[in-house]
């Protein structure tokens, strides 16, 4: 049976606390093998939304299939298809890292013939190789992080939901974060990850989901799949809607406003870059400029939140 | 091996553990076995009972009722629930895992009642006495895991001890077992009880009962487990606990022979009718346990109400709520009690409005502003209701039965008008709170 596109769908989601509305109809899609980076203010409803998409919590209605399981009617089949990292977790402190990832494994169904070996390479890709008979309990802050986030890589989820996992991490073990996400993503692996750190964030991710108020207000690409890029077209006056010659060429998708500037995602590369100028200037376009342009989540994400705020009553 | 119970072989068979523990009862033993005037093989055995209620029963229950609890204070659990394993393997893992030290003090202890709790008895009967009060260990550890799993359900984990609520249920039902198995050293092993007039022998009833009774905890501490994982349950498992304990109750009827005073308005109650009392009473006990310990919050109803719009009548009775499940056998044992003529029928009938009354006060009191502590009001409010109000009524030279007490007897509408009156009215209250609250929710 094939795959299917997408590794994550939530049709609908809503999920109530006894005081409030957590999440107030949440839809979106994550496609396979995409980094999808879950950004919103403190009480936005991400570690409910994650919570409910790994089967944590029931949602007063809605639906979450995850890999293609329904994950409120088989719950326990579908945590054998996800990894998640809470933003607060615990670990058995008198245990040692091989015992802990050893637990982790058999949970999963590892067969106990296998655990040594899966729990090796697992200690290998997170640097962990030289302490697993230490006792968790004796671990650093970011060694406990990267001993977390080993236990919910064991099985090789093929998706996995990240809550805040560069928390208390310093710099260099961010960057080896980073470093491992392009490795998971690189693998086939599909993330959904919450932070407050933007910019580190922005190192990895492929799209962006804003969630605010329980609600979900934007998601965007911020960089296509591969042989994708984000470009930027300045025009001679500033332009206040996308010229149809642009949006009509094939290739050509995303494409909005921003800044007087024209942002959209092309296929392709130089060549169909080259190809796309002369089009536009052909028809007329006054082009001052195209370039690439990262993203930049946190000026993404601030727009969007900002003009949310604005358009609310 | 199953990786939950490996894990807590690993966390308390430590290295100290391991050998302190035997030196510790060899120690006592050997005490006792010095102090013995006589028989200090009996001695012994009678020095291992009490170390198995200690150990097994009280420290093997904490440890048991902290299983879920400690985990979820120390963030592990959400870990676990990630995991796939089933339930029921959840289940034994824990209820064997998180007491298993105290088994290993209580394994050598249990081995030396059986053989010196009765040296005259015939092996078989002195393995009972050990397989017994082994079984009582396993239900109070049943009845931890239970209260430690419910805790964990209402979301309210401030410490790794649970309520005392079930825990105190749990110790009173094993108390009584706990009697019967320290009978077994006196010789009262051989008596004989009656059971729907039916004469059984004292070690098989009471080994069936506390067998039955700690299967159904286990049967209930894996229902929870399935909750905690997101699995649904029906509620036919708990209509079938309520009407085991019915028939249970029922059973004990031959009483009524035995006491010639127990009549209501003159009119002597049979077996017949002191059966269907006790059944009554029981499903209304449990309804009342139920109605306290389960969720009742605004979510909770949303949830049942939304599967009922929906037309989803399989998710809608899977949320009906436990306590008024017991409704339709209160209601069918009234009835039945009617039918068979008997005096109590009039209390059965009266007893179940004032039950339906009282879940109204509580549920109308969880749909309020501060629902933290709405249960522990409600029992203050009932404690009024059910013995400062009568009390002071009886005080002032009044008559409380009827406004105030499930009535016993006297004419049919006097006697359930009050109690229909108070119960249509609280239950108006609701209605209109759950408006307002979801008014302004909307």
């Amino acid at each position: 049976m094939n795959a299917p596109a997408h590794a994550i769908v939530v049709e609908d989601l809503v999920f109530d606390y006894p005081q409030q509305r957590a999440l107030h109809g949440v839809s979106f899609r994550v496609a396979r093998g995409a980094v999808a980076a879950l950004v919103g203010p403190n009480g936005a409803g991400k570690t409910t939304l994650l919570s409910c998409l790994a089967a944590l919590l029931r949602p007063v209605s809605g639906t979450v299939t995850v890999d293609g399981v329904d994950m409120l009617a088989r719950p326990r089949e579908g945590h054998r298809h996800i990894g998640y990292l809470k933003d607060f977790y615990g670990l058995y402190d008198a245990l040692s890292v091989r015992r802990i990832l050893w637990h982790a494994a058999r949970g999963q169904g590892i067969a106990a013939a296998r655990c040594d070996e899966v729990v090796a390479a697992v200690a290998a890709d997170l640097d962990l190789g030289a302490l697993l008979q230490a006792p968790a309990g004796g671990l650093s802050r970011g060694q406990r992080q990267r001993l977390a986030i080993a236990r919910t890589l064991v099985h090789r989820p093929p998706v996995l939901l990240l809550d805040e996992p560069a928390s208390g991490l310093d710099p260099e073990a961010r960057h080896d974060l980073a470093l491992l996400m392009r490795r998971l993503q690189a693998a086939g692996t599909t993330l959904l990850v919450s932070s407050h750190i933007l910019a580190e964030l922005a190192e990895y991710s492929s799209e962006m989901l804003i969630i605010r108020d329980g609600r979900l207000i934007e998601q965007r690409a911020l960089r296509g799949a591969a042989g994708t890029m984000r470009l930027r077209m300045e025009l001679c006056m500033p332009a206040d809607r996308v010229p149809p010659v642009l949006a009509a060429q094939p290739g050509v998708s995303d494409a909005r406003i921003e800044d007087g500037a024209v942002v959209f995602l092309l296929e392709g590369a130089a060549r169909e870059r080259h190809a796309l100028l002369r089009v536009c200037l052909d028809a007329g376009l006054a082009v001052s400029g195209l370039a690439e342009c990262d993203a930049g989540l946190q000026q993404e994400y601030l727009r969007r939140v900002r003009a949310d705020a604005a358009a609310a009553p | 091996m199953n990786p939950e119970l490996q894990r807590y072989l690993w966390l308390e068979f430590t290295p100290q553990r391991l050998l302190v523990t035997p030196v510790l009862l060899l120690a006592l033993f050997a005490l006792v076995h010095l102090l013995a005037d006589q028989n200090a093989l009996r001695a012994m055995a009678v020095a291992a009972y009490w170390v198995v209620v200690a150990v097994g029963v009280l420290w093997g229950g904490r440890l048991a009722s902290e299983a879920v609890t400690a985990e979820v204070i120390e963030g592990t659990w959400d870990q676990q629930r990630l995991c796939s394993l089933a339930p029921w393997s959840m289940t034994w893992a824990k209820l064997l895992g998180a007491p298993v030290i105290s088994w290993y003090a209580c394994a050598p202890c249990l081995a030396l009642i059986a053989l010196g709790a009765r040296p005259q008895a015939a092996p078989v009967d002195a393995a009972l006495d050990a397989l017994l009060l082994a079984m009582i260990v396993l239900f109070c550890h049943a009845i931890g895991l239970l209260a430690s799993l419910h805790v964990a359900a209402r979301g309210r984990v401030v410490s790794a001890r649970p309520g005392m609520l079930l825990q105190l249920v749990g110790l009173a039902c094993a108390l009584p077992m706990l009697a019967v198995a320290a009978s077994a050293f006196g010789g009262g092993w051989a008596g004989e009880v009656r059971w729907f007039a039916v004469p059984l022998s004292l070690p098989s009833f009471a080994l069936g009962s506390v067998a039955a009774f700690t299967v159904w905890a286990v049967i209930g501490c894996q229902r929870l487990m399935r909750a905690e994982l997101q699995l649904r349950n029906s509620p036919w498992v708990w209509v079938a606990f309520v009407v085991f304990c019915m028939v249970y109750a029922a059973g004990w009827s031959w009483f009524a022979e035995q006491v010639a005073a127990l009549t209501i308005n003159a009119r002597r109650i049979d077996a017949t009718g002191v059966a269907l009392l006790s059944a009554h009473g029981t499903a209304l006990a449990l309804g009342y346990l139920m109605l306290l310990a389960e969720r009742k919050d605004p979510v909770v109803w949303r949830r049942g109400l939304g599967a009922l719009r929906a037309a989803h009548p399989g998710a809608a009775l899977e949320l009906t709520p436990r306590w008024a499940c017991v409704l339709p056998l209160a209601a069918a044992t009234a009835i039945g009690a009617w039918l068979a003529d008997s005096a109590g029928w009039l209390l059965c009938a009266s007893a179940l409005v004032f039950f339906v009354r009282d879940a109204g006060l509580v549920v109308m009191l969880n749909l309020g502003a501060r629902r933290e502590r709405a249960d522990t009001a409600a029992v203050l409010y009932l404690a009024v209701l059910y013995v400062l109000a009568p009390a002071l009524v009886r005080a002032a030279g009044g008559a409380a039965a009827g406004w105030l007490l499930p009535a016993v007897h006297g004419a049919v509408l006097p006697a359930l008008l009050p109690g229909v009156l108070q119960a249509v009215l609280i239950w108006a209250v609701v209605r209109a709170r759950w408006q307002r609250q979801q008014a302004a929710w909307a």
